[in-house]
């Protein structure tokens, strides 16, 4: 699996609370530790940031200060290690 | 995002099953109003498992489609907790209903041969039930239409 965006998310997780406080409920782009942009919709966070970003070099998140918005839980079929 | 047309699909199992399969096509993230060819969809055997949160693709379609990352989830399975790469599909489901532009955690694999683990963040959008009298029938439709309840039916 590719590293790429393990630094954009641990800086996601690091500032989650006060990025909350400023975008919460946007879709917020983040590269190189940096917020770069932040729109209504996954989609538009996509598709306008790949105008000057390669795709796989940004990460694109849904800004909340609930803990549980960046969980997902498997309880059978997947293993991911 | 969710295209907003009614529809249903129901999948009849050659015998009784523990385990609810079929077929459904997934591509890269488009957007399906922008009149992208379907040709690029490609068909997988997809799990339906209601103790997933989330939906999830396997390293395999990663492979398949040479996806980039666009996000990071922290996932929970059975014994390990780990930061994993999220990717944009598009799923297309037996009942023609596609899920645009879905976010899907890559899960390095599922315990059987399937490669698409369909979640609870599409199971929940609609109304799904299954049945066992002389098979296993699962059937699924989106978007949901009424609150059902077998103990309910006289």
């Amino acid at each position: 699996m590719e590293n790429g965006l393990n630094d954009e998310f641990e800086y996601y997780l690091e500032h989650r609370i006060d990025l909350a406080e400023k975008y919460d409920g946007r879709y917020i782009v983040i590269k190189n530790r940096n917020v770069i942009g932040d729109y209504d919709t996954r989609r538009v966070a996509i598709e306008t940031t790949m105008k000057t970003q390669a795709l796989g070099t940004f990460l694109v998140q849904k800004c909340s200060s609930d803990p549980d918005s960046i969980k997902q839980r498997f309880l059978s079929r997947a293993y991911f290690s | 995002m969710l295209e907003k047309k009614s529809s249903a699909f129901t999948t009849y199992c050659r015998g009784y099953e523990n385990v609810l399969s079929n077929l459904v096509e997934v591509a890269p993230a488009y957007d399906p109003e922008s009149g992208f060819s379907r040709s690029f969809f490609r068909k997988y055997r997809a799990v339906w498992d209601t103790g997933a949160t989330h939906s999830a693709i396997t390293s395999q379609v990663v492979r398949d489609f040479a996806l980039r990352a666009t996000g990071m989830a922290v996932v929970y399975d059975a014994t390990t907790t780990q930061n994993v790469h999220t990717y944009s599909v598009n799923i297309l489901l037996p009942n023609h209903v596609e899920f645009s532009d879905w976010e899907v955690a890559e899960a390095g694999g599922l315990v059987g041969d399937e490669d698409i683990l369909i979640g609870m963040d599409i199971i929940g959008a609609g109304d799904f039930a299954v049945s066992n009298k002389k098979r296993t029938v699962f059937t699924f439709r989106y978007p949901s239409q009424e609150e059902f309840s077998f103990s309910r039916q006289g």
